[in-house]
Protein backbone atom coordinates (compact mmCIF):
# COMPACT_ATOMS: atom_id res chain seq x y z
CA UNK A 1 0.00 0.00 0.00
CA UNK A 2 1.37 3.39 -0.89
CA UNK A 3 2.09 5.96 1.75
CA UNK A 4 0.18 9.23 1.64
CA UNK A 5 1.78 11.73 3.95
CA UNK A 6 -0.50 14.33 2.45
CA UNK A 7 -3.82 12.88 3.53
CA UNK A 8 -5.70 15.31 5.77
CA UNK A 9 -6.08 12.81 8.63
CA UNK A 10 -2.35 12.13 8.69
CA UNK A 11 -1.53 15.83 8.53
CA UNK A 12 -3.91 16.58 11.37
CA UNK A 13 -2.63 13.69 13.48
CA UNK A 14 0.98 14.77 12.97
CA UNK A 15 0.14 18.38 13.75
CA UNK A 16 -1.39 17.34 17.06
CA UNK A 17 1.64 15.24 17.97
CA UNK A 18 3.85 18.16 17.11
CA UNK A 19 1.73 20.49 19.21
CA UNK A 20 1.86 18.11 22.17
CA UNK A 21 5.67 17.95 21.96
CA UNK A 22 6.06 21.65 21.24
CA UNK A 23 8.11 22.30 24.37
CA UNK A 24 11.00 20.12 23.12
CA UNK A 25 13.98 21.94 21.66
CA UNK A 26 13.27 22.75 18.01
CA UNK A 27 16.10 20.58 16.67
CA UNK A 28 15.10 17.57 18.74
CA UNK A 29 11.46 17.99 17.79
CA UNK A 30 12.47 18.04 14.12
CA UNK A 31 14.41 14.77 14.61
CA UNK A 32 11.47 13.16 16.37
CA UNK A 33 9.05 14.23 13.67
CA UNK A 34 11.38 12.87 11.02
CA UNK A 35 10.94 9.44 12.59
CA UNK A 36 7.27 9.80 13.37
CA UNK A 37 6.00 11.20 10.07
CA UNK A 38 6.70 8.13 7.89
CA UNK A 39 5.58 5.89 10.73
CA UNK A 40 2.17 7.52 11.18
CA UNK A 41 1.66 7.67 7.42
CA UNK A 42 2.46 3.98 7.12
CA UNK A 43 0.27 2.95 10.03
CA UNK A 44 -2.66 4.97 8.69
CA UNK A 45 -2.36 3.11 5.43
CA UNK A 46 -2.72 -0.22 7.25
CA UNK A 47 -6.08 -1.70 8.12
CA UNK A 48 -6.86 -1.04 11.77
CA UNK A 49 -3.69 0.98 12.20
CA UNK A 50 -5.46 4.05 13.49
CA UNK A 51 -7.00 2.21 16.44
CA UNK A 52 -3.61 0.82 17.41
CA UNK A 53 -1.99 4.24 17.54
CA UNK A 54 -4.60 5.82 19.78
CA UNK A 55 -4.96 9.58 20.10
CA UNK A 56 -2.08 11.78 18.96
CA UNK A 57 -1.83 13.19 22.48
CA UNK A 58 -1.46 9.68 23.95
CA UNK A 59 1.13 8.86 21.29
CA UNK A 60 3.07 11.99 22.18
CA UNK A 61 2.87 11.22 25.91
CA UNK A 62 4.17 7.68 25.37
CA UNK A 63 7.00 8.93 23.20
CA UNK A 64 7.86 11.58 25.75
CA UNK A 65 8.04 9.03 28.56
CA UNK A 66 10.09 6.49 26.60
CA UNK A 67 12.37 9.19 25.22
CA UNK A 68 13.20 10.50 28.66
CA UNK A 69 12.03 14.01 27.82
CA UNK A 70 10.95 16.30 30.65
CA UNK A 71 7.20 16.45 31.38
CA UNK A 72 5.24 18.94 29.31
CA UNK A 73 5.21 22.56 30.30
CA UNK A 74 1.93 24.33 29.77
CA UNK A 75 2.42 27.22 27.38
CA UNK A 76 1.50 30.58 28.84
CA UNK A 77 -1.93 31.48 27.49
CA UNK A 78 -1.02 35.01 26.42
CA UNK A 79 1.19 33.53 23.75
CA UNK A 80 -1.93 32.82 21.82
CA UNK A 81 -2.40 36.46 20.89
CA UNK A 82 1.16 36.89 19.69
CA UNK A 83 1.02 33.67 17.75
CA UNK A 84 -2.21 34.84 16.16
CA UNK A 85 -0.66 38.18 15.25
CA UNK A 86 2.37 36.46 13.75
CA UNK A 87 0.22 34.02 11.81
CA UNK A 88 -2.11 36.60 10.29
CA UNK A 89 0.72 38.95 9.46
CA UNK A 90 2.34 36.11 7.55
CA UNK A 91 -0.92 35.32 5.76
CA UNK A 92 -1.28 39.00 4.86
CA UNK A 93 2.30 39.10 3.70
CA UNK A 94 1.74 36.07 1.48
CA UNK A 95 -1.36 37.67 -0.07
CA UNK A 96 0.49 40.92 -0.60
CA UNK A 97 3.35 39.01 -2.19
CA UNK A 98 0.82 37.43 -4.52
CA UNK A 99 -0.59 40.77 -5.66
CA UNK A 100 2.80 42.45 -5.85
CA UNK A 101 4.03 39.62 -8.03
CA UNK A 102 1.01 39.82 -10.30
CA UNK A 103 1.51 43.56 -10.67
CA UNK A 104 5.25 43.26 -11.24
CA UNK A 105 5.09 43.20 -15.00
CA UNK A 106 2.33 45.77 -15.20
CA UNK A 107 2.84 49.43 -15.87
CA UNK A 108 3.41 51.43 -12.75
CA UNK A 109 5.78 53.43 -10.67
CA UNK A 110 7.91 52.45 -7.73
CA UNK A 111 5.41 53.88 -5.31
CA UNK A 112 3.61 50.56 -5.02
CA UNK A 113 6.58 49.24 -3.09
CA UNK A 114 5.71 51.67 -0.35
CA UNK A 115 3.11 49.24 0.93
CA UNK A 116 5.92 46.82 1.72
CA UNK A 117 7.47 49.33 4.02
CA UNK A 118 4.18 49.64 5.90
CA UNK A 119 3.90 45.89 6.13
CA UNK A 120 7.45 45.52 7.38
CA UNK A 121 6.42 47.49 10.42
CA UNK A 122 4.03 44.64 11.24
CA UNK A 123 6.11 41.75 9.97
CA UNK A 124 9.29 42.68 11.80
CA UNK A 125 7.94 42.03 15.32
CA UNK A 126 6.35 38.77 14.18
CA UNK A 127 9.64 37.48 12.82
CA UNK A 128 11.54 38.79 15.81
CA UNK A 129 9.23 36.94 18.21
CA UNK A 130 9.53 33.81 16.11
CA UNK A 131 13.32 33.86 16.12
CA UNK A 132 13.74 34.82 19.75
CA UNK A 133 11.33 32.09 20.80
CA UNK A 134 8.70 34.39 22.26
CA UNK A 135 6.34 32.78 19.76
CA UNK A 136 7.18 29.24 18.77
CA UNK A 137 6.08 27.67 15.53
CA UNK A 138 4.13 25.19 17.63
CA UNK A 139 2.13 28.09 19.11
CA UNK A 140 1.14 29.07 15.61
CA UNK A 141 0.34 25.49 14.67
CA UNK A 142 -1.94 25.21 17.69
CA UNK A 143 -4.12 28.06 16.45
CA UNK A 144 -7.50 26.79 15.32
CA UNK A 145 -7.36 29.00 12.22
CA UNK A 146 -3.97 27.57 11.28
CA UNK A 147 -5.19 24.02 11.62
CA UNK A 148 -8.34 24.62 9.67
CA UNK A 149 -6.44 26.38 6.86
CA UNK A 150 -3.77 23.72 6.74
CA UNK A 151 -6.36 20.93 6.67
CA UNK A 152 -8.17 22.62 3.82
CA UNK A 153 -4.95 23.15 1.91
CA UNK A 154 -3.89 19.54 2.24
CA UNK A 155 -7.36 18.31 1.34
CA UNK A 156 -7.21 20.42 -1.84
CA UNK A 157 -3.78 19.11 -2.74
CA UNK A 158 -4.96 15.55 -2.08
CA UNK A 159 -7.83 16.10 -4.51
CA UNK A 160 -5.49 17.09 -7.34
CA UNK A 161 -4.89 14.30 -9.82
CA UNK A 162 -1.61 12.50 -9.23
CA UNK A 163 -0.03 13.44 -12.62
CA UNK A 164 -0.49 17.16 -11.83
CA UNK A 165 1.16 16.83 -8.44
CA UNK A 166 3.93 14.72 -9.92
CA UNK A 167 4.51 17.22 -12.69
CA UNK A 168 4.67 20.15 -10.29
CA UNK A 169 7.08 18.22 -8.12
CA UNK A 170 9.29 17.44 -11.11
CA UNK A 171 9.54 21.18 -11.77
CA UNK A 172 11.18 21.77 -8.41
CA UNK A 173 14.81 21.44 -9.60
CA UNK A 174 14.12 23.81 -12.50
CA UNK A 175 12.69 26.44 -10.18
CA UNK A 176 16.15 27.77 -9.32
CA UNK A 177 16.84 28.46 -12.99
CA UNK A 178 13.39 29.93 -13.58
CA UNK A 179 13.98 32.40 -10.76
CA UNK A 180 17.10 33.77 -12.42
CA UNK A 181 15.25 33.80 -15.74
CA UNK A 182 12.53 35.94 -14.19
CA UNK A 183 15.01 38.62 -13.18
CA UNK A 184 16.56 38.61 -16.66
CA UNK A 185 13.13 38.88 -18.28
CA UNK A 186 12.25 41.81 -16.04
CA UNK A 187 15.43 43.55 -17.16
CA UNK A 188 14.58 42.85 -20.79
CA UNK A 189 11.19 44.49 -20.53
CA UNK A 190 12.74 47.47 -18.82
CA UNK A 191 11.52 46.88 -15.26
CA UNK A 192 14.81 47.48 -13.54
CA UNK A 193 13.38 47.92 -10.08
CA UNK A 194 11.26 44.77 -10.46
CA UNK A 195 14.34 42.87 -11.63
CA UNK A 196 16.20 43.95 -8.51
CA UNK A 197 13.29 42.88 -6.29
CA UNK A 198 12.98 39.54 -8.08
CA UNK A 199 16.72 38.94 -7.78
CA UNK A 200 16.56 39.73 -4.08
CA UNK A 201 13.58 37.44 -3.55
CA UNK A 202 15.36 34.72 -5.50
CA UNK A 203 18.39 35.01 -3.24
CA UNK A 204 16.13 34.79 -0.19
CA UNK A 205 14.51 31.61 -1.54
CA UNK A 206 17.89 30.07 -2.21
CA UNK A 207 18.81 30.75 1.39
CA UNK A 208 15.51 29.92 3.06
CA UNK A 209 14.30 27.00 0.93
CA UNK A 210 16.67 24.29 2.18
CA UNK A 211 16.65 25.68 5.72
CA UNK A 212 12.85 25.64 5.93
CA UNK A 213 12.91 21.86 5.68
CA UNK A 214 14.60 21.57 9.05
CA UNK A 215 13.79 24.90 10.68
CA UNK A 216 10.10 25.75 10.75
CA UNK A 217 10.79 29.33 11.63
CA UNK A 218 12.19 29.96 8.16
CA UNK A 219 9.12 28.44 6.52
CA UNK A 220 7.06 31.66 6.33
CA UNK A 221 9.96 33.45 4.61
CA UNK A 222 10.31 30.66 2.08
CA UNK A 223 6.56 30.52 1.47
CA UNK A 224 6.13 34.26 1.04
CA UNK A 225 9.06 34.70 -1.33
CA UNK A 226 8.05 31.65 -3.36
CA UNK A 227 4.48 32.94 -3.64
CA UNK A 228 5.86 36.27 -4.83
CA UNK A 229 8.11 34.69 -7.45
CA UNK A 230 5.41 32.32 -8.65
CA UNK A 231 2.98 35.19 -9.15
CA UNK A 232 5.68 37.19 -10.94
CA UNK A 233 5.98 34.24 -13.29
CA UNK A 234 2.23 34.19 -13.80
CA UNK A 235 2.15 37.91 -14.45
CA UNK A 236 4.99 37.67 -16.96
CA UNK A 237 3.29 34.82 -18.80
CA UNK A 238 0.09 36.84 -18.85
CA UNK A 239 1.92 39.94 -20.03
CA UNK A 240 3.64 37.96 -22.77
CA UNK A 241 0.23 36.90 -24.01
CA UNK A 242 -1.03 40.47 -24.09
CA UNK A 243 2.06 41.76 -25.83
CA UNK A 244 2.09 39.02 -28.39
CA UNK A 245 -1.47 39.89 -29.35
CA UNK A 246 -0.28 43.26 -30.57
CA UNK A 247 -0.50 45.92 -27.90
CA UNK A 248 3.04 47.13 -27.31
CA UNK A 249 2.14 49.39 -24.50
CA UNK A 250 5.17 48.85 -22.33
CA UNK A 251 8.17 51.12 -22.39
CA UNK A 252 8.19 54.89 -22.25
CA UNK A 253 5.40 55.53 -24.70
CA UNK A 254 3.85 58.92 -24.45
CA UNK A 255 0.15 58.82 -24.92
CA UNK A 256 -1.31 61.45 -27.14
CA UNK A 257 -4.99 61.80 -26.60
CA UNK A 258 -5.12 64.65 -29.05
CA UNK A 259 -5.83 64.71 -32.73
CA UNK A 260 -4.12 62.57 -35.27
CA UNK A 261 -3.97 62.89 -39.04
CA UNK A 262 -3.01 59.86 -41.08
CA UNK A 263 -1.96 58.22 -37.85
CA UNK A 264 0.46 61.01 -36.99
CA UNK A 265 -0.30 63.04 -33.88
CA UNK A 266 -1.03 66.68 -34.62
CA UNK A 267 0.65 69.29 -32.50
CA UNK A 268 -1.80 71.97 -33.42
CA UNK A 269 -4.49 73.02 -35.86
CA UNK A 270 -4.67 76.27 -37.79
CA UNK A 271 -7.42 77.76 -39.88
CA UNK A 272 -7.37 80.51 -42.43
CA UNK A 273 -10.28 82.17 -44.10
CA UNK A 274 -10.80 82.37 -47.83
CA UNK A 275 -8.38 85.25 -47.95
CA UNK A 276 -5.65 83.26 -46.27
CA UNK A 277 -6.00 85.29 -43.12
CA UNK A 278 -5.39 83.16 -40.03
CA UNK A 279 -8.38 82.85 -37.73
CA UNK A 280 -7.04 83.90 -34.35
CA UNK A 281 -9.52 81.72 -32.51
CA UNK A 282 -11.89 78.98 -33.57
CA UNK A 283 -13.75 76.07 -31.95
CA UNK A 284 -14.21 72.52 -33.17
CA UNK A 285 -17.33 70.40 -32.76
CA UNK A 286 -18.52 66.99 -33.80
CA UNK A 287 -21.70 66.49 -35.79
CA UNK A 288 -23.50 65.88 -32.52
CA UNK A 289 -22.41 69.22 -31.13
CA UNK A 290 -19.82 67.71 -28.80
CA UNK A 291 -16.83 69.99 -28.35
CA UNK A 292 -13.67 68.26 -29.58
CA UNK A 293 -11.65 68.86 -26.46
CA UNK A 294 -7.95 68.32 -26.86
CA UNK A 295 -5.25 68.38 -24.18
CA UNK A 296 -2.15 70.38 -24.84
CA UNK A 297 0.70 67.94 -24.97
CA UNK A 298 3.32 70.65 -25.07
CA UNK A 299 1.96 72.75 -22.26
CA UNK A 300 0.81 70.32 -19.61
CA UNK A 301 3.08 71.65 -16.91
CA UNK A 302 2.56 75.33 -17.44
CA UNK A 303 -1.11 75.52 -18.18
CA UNK A 304 -3.22 78.20 -16.75
CA UNK A 305 -6.66 76.88 -15.88
CA UNK A 306 -8.24 78.52 -18.90
CA UNK A 307 -6.25 76.30 -21.19
CA UNK A 308 -7.27 72.92 -19.85
CA UNK A 309 -8.45 70.49 -22.50
CA UNK A 310 -10.70 72.56 -24.63
CA UNK A 311 -11.93 72.80 -28.17
CA UNK A 312 -10.42 76.22 -28.65
CA UNK A 313 -7.80 76.39 -31.39
CA UNK A 314 -5.03 77.01 -32.13
CA UNK A 315 -3.73 75.38 -28.99
CA UNK A 316 -1.38 77.47 -26.90
CA UNK A 317 2.25 76.52 -27.40
CA UNK A 318 5.22 76.46 -25.12
CA UNK A 319 7.45 79.47 -25.46
CA UNK A 320 10.91 77.98 -25.39
CA UNK A 321 12.49 81.18 -24.12
CA UNK A 322 10.24 81.91 -21.17
CA UNK A 323 8.98 78.39 -20.50
CA UNK A 324 5.41 79.70 -20.42
CA UNK A 325 2.45 78.63 -22.42
CA UNK A 326 1.42 81.40 -24.71
CA UNK A 327 -1.50 81.77 -27.08
CA UNK A 328 -0.71 81.23 -30.74
CA UNK A 329 -1.50 84.23 -32.82
CA UNK A 330 0.21 83.84 -36.17
CA UNK A 331 0.82 80.91 -38.45
CA UNK A 332 4.05 78.90 -38.44
CA UNK A 333 3.71 78.59 -42.22
CA UNK A 334 2.47 80.49 -45.21
CA UNK A 335 -0.81 79.11 -46.54
CA UNK A 336 -0.98 78.05 -50.16
CA UNK A 337 -3.49 79.90 -52.26
CA UNK A 338 -6.89 78.34 -52.60
CA UNK A 339 -6.84 76.00 -55.54
CA UNK A 340 -9.68 75.40 -57.92
CA UNK A 341 -11.97 78.28 -58.81
CA UNK A 342 -10.60 81.67 -59.67
CA UNK A 343 -7.20 81.99 -58.25
CA UNK A 344 -5.39 85.09 -59.40
CA UNK A 345 -2.74 84.48 -61.99
CA UNK A 346 0.00 84.63 -59.49
CA UNK A 347 2.68 82.10 -60.30
CA UNK A 348 4.60 81.89 -57.14
CA UNK A 349 3.67 79.08 -54.84
CA UNK A 350 4.37 81.29 -51.92
CA UNK A 351 1.15 83.18 -51.73
CA UNK A 352 1.23 86.71 -50.47
CA UNK A 353 0.82 86.78 -46.80
CA UNK A 354 -1.51 89.70 -46.74
CA UNK A 355 -5.12 89.54 -47.83
CA UNK A 356 -4.73 92.01 -50.68
CA UNK A 357 -4.14 89.54 -53.46
CA UNK A 358 -5.85 86.56 -51.89
CA UNK A 359 -8.63 84.82 -53.77
CA UNK A 360 -11.95 86.43 -53.23
CA UNK A 361 -14.41 84.13 -54.89
CA UNK A 362 -14.52 81.57 -52.12
CA UNK A 363 -17.64 81.87 -50.02
CA UNK A 364 -17.03 84.06 -47.06
CA UNK A 365 -16.85 82.33 -43.78
CA UNK A 366 -19.95 82.90 -41.78
CA UNK A 367 -19.25 81.24 -38.49
CA UNK A 368 -17.78 83.80 -36.17
CA UNK A 369 -15.39 82.36 -33.64
CA UNK A 370 -17.48 83.50 -30.77
CA UNK A 371 -19.00 80.19 -29.80
CA UNK A 372 -18.61 79.82 -26.07
CA UNK A 373 -16.17 77.22 -24.89
CA UNK A 374 -17.90 74.26 -23.30
CA UNK B 1 -1.05 -9.58 33.14
CA UNK B 2 0.11 -6.20 31.88
CA UNK B 3 3.65 -6.67 30.63
CA UNK B 4 4.22 -3.03 29.77
CA UNK B 5 5.93 -2.38 33.10
CA UNK B 6 8.32 -5.26 32.47
CA UNK B 7 8.92 -4.07 28.92
CA UNK B 8 9.94 -0.63 30.06
CA UNK B 9 13.02 -1.93 31.83
CA UNK B 10 14.28 -4.05 28.98
CA UNK B 11 13.27 -2.02 25.94
CA UNK B 12 16.70 -0.38 25.66
CA UNK B 13 18.39 -3.75 25.57
CA UNK B 14 15.82 -5.15 23.14
CA UNK B 15 16.18 -2.23 20.71
CA UNK B 16 19.99 -2.44 20.78
CA UNK B 17 19.75 -6.20 20.24
CA UNK B 18 17.51 -6.03 17.16
CA UNK B 19 19.79 -3.39 15.63
CA UNK B 20 22.97 -5.32 16.35
CA UNK B 21 23.22 -7.15 13.04
CA UNK B 22 21.33 -4.83 10.72
CA UNK B 23 20.47 -1.14 10.72
CA UNK B 24 16.80 -0.26 10.53
CA UNK B 25 14.32 2.60 10.54
CA UNK B 26 11.75 2.97 13.30
CA UNK B 27 9.14 0.70 11.84
CA UNK B 28 11.78 -1.98 11.13
CA UNK B 29 12.73 -1.99 14.80
CA UNK B 30 9.08 -2.20 15.81
CA UNK B 31 8.45 -5.13 13.47
CA UNK B 32 11.52 -7.00 14.68
CA UNK B 33 10.45 -6.58 18.31
CA UNK B 34 6.90 -7.72 17.56
CA UNK B 35 8.20 -10.58 15.45
CA UNK B 36 10.39 -11.61 18.40
CA UNK B 37 7.38 -11.91 20.64
CA UNK B 38 7.09 -8.45 22.18
CA UNK B 39 3.55 -7.97 20.92
CA UNK B 40 2.62 -5.32 23.42
CA UNK B 41 5.40 -2.87 22.76
CA UNK B 42 3.91 0.52 21.92
CA UNK B 43 4.76 2.26 18.66
CA UNK B 44 5.59 5.54 20.31
CA UNK B 45 7.69 3.83 23.01
CA UNK B 46 10.01 2.44 20.35
CA UNK B 47 10.44 5.86 18.75
CA UNK B 48 11.06 7.48 22.12
CA UNK B 49 13.62 4.81 23.01
CA UNK B 50 15.43 5.23 19.71
CA UNK B 51 15.74 8.96 20.33
CA UNK B 52 16.95 8.44 23.89
CA UNK B 53 19.60 5.88 22.86
CA UNK B 54 20.66 8.23 20.07
CA UNK B 55 21.01 11.16 22.48
CA UNK B 56 23.02 8.91 24.80
CA UNK B 57 25.48 8.39 21.94
CA UNK B 58 24.77 4.69 21.47
CA UNK B 59 23.22 4.90 18.00
CA UNK B 60 24.09 6.48 14.69
CA UNK B 61 21.44 7.71 12.30
CA UNK B 62 21.26 8.53 8.61
CA UNK B 63 18.47 9.42 6.22
CA UNK B 64 17.73 7.25 3.22
CA UNK B 65 15.70 8.91 0.46
CA UNK B 66 12.72 6.99 -0.75
CA UNK B 67 11.03 7.17 -4.13
CA UNK B 68 7.60 6.54 -2.72
CA UNK B 69 6.62 8.38 0.43
CA UNK B 70 8.78 10.28 2.88
CA UNK B 71 12.47 9.71 3.52
CA UNK B 72 13.34 7.19 6.22
CA UNK B 73 15.76 7.69 9.03
CA UNK B 74 17.80 4.59 9.72
CA UNK B 75 19.45 3.82 13.05
CA UNK B 76 22.46 1.65 13.68
CA UNK B 77 24.46 0.61 16.75
CA UNK B 78 27.87 2.30 17.06
CA UNK B 79 30.86 1.11 19.10
CA UNK B 80 29.60 2.65 22.32
CA UNK B 81 26.27 0.99 21.67
CA UNK B 82 27.92 -2.39 21.23
CA UNK B 83 29.80 -2.00 24.49
CA UNK B 84 26.54 -1.08 26.20
CA UNK B 85 24.77 -4.02 24.57
CA UNK B 86 27.38 -6.48 25.92
CA UNK B 87 27.13 -4.97 29.44
CA UNK B 88 23.35 -4.91 29.42
CA UNK B 89 23.12 -8.42 28.09
CA UNK B 90 25.40 -9.65 30.87
CA UNK B 91 23.35 -7.79 33.48
CA UNK B 92 20.12 -9.13 32.03
CA UNK B 93 21.32 -12.74 32.06
CA UNK B 94 22.49 -12.45 35.63
CA UNK B 95 19.19 -10.86 36.57
CA UNK B 96 17.14 -13.48 34.74
CA UNK B 97 19.15 -16.26 36.38
CA UNK B 98 18.59 -14.75 39.81
CA UNK B 99 14.92 -14.32 39.06
CA UNK B 100 14.68 -17.89 37.91
CA UNK B 101 16.24 -19.06 41.17
CA UNK B 102 13.91 -16.94 43.27
CA UNK B 103 10.87 -18.22 41.44
CA UNK B 104 12.05 -21.81 41.80
CA UNK B 105 12.65 -21.37 45.53
CA UNK B 106 9.20 -19.91 45.95
CA UNK B 107 7.60 -22.71 44.01
CA UNK B 108 9.44 -25.41 45.92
Amino acid sequence: MSVHTGSPEVVDYLARIRAALADLPAEELAEVMEDVEPHVAEVFAEAGGIERLGSPEAYAAELRAAGGYPPPTAPPPERHGWARFTFWVMVGLALLALFAGLAAAAQGSGSRYAVWVFLLIFVAPGMLWLFTGKVTVADVRRLPEYRSLSRRFHATVAKLPEPVVGYLRSLRPAWGLIRIGLAVLMLLVGRVEAAVVVLGASAVVTWAGPRARTDDRVLPIAVVTNVFLASVLVSLVFAAFTWSTGRHDYGPVQYNDGLTYDGVPLRNLYAVDANGTPLPEFYLYTTGGEPINVPHPMCDENLSPDYHPSNKFPLPMLDSRTGDCVPVTGLPFVPLPQQGSSAPPSTTSLAPSSSTSAPTTAPPTTAPPTTPTR
Amino acid sequence: MDTSQLLKGVLDLAVLAVLRDEDGYGYDVLRRLRGGGMEEVGDASVYGTLRRLYRAGLLTSYVVPSDEGPHRKYYGVNDAGRVRLVESERAWRAFAEAMEGILKEAAA
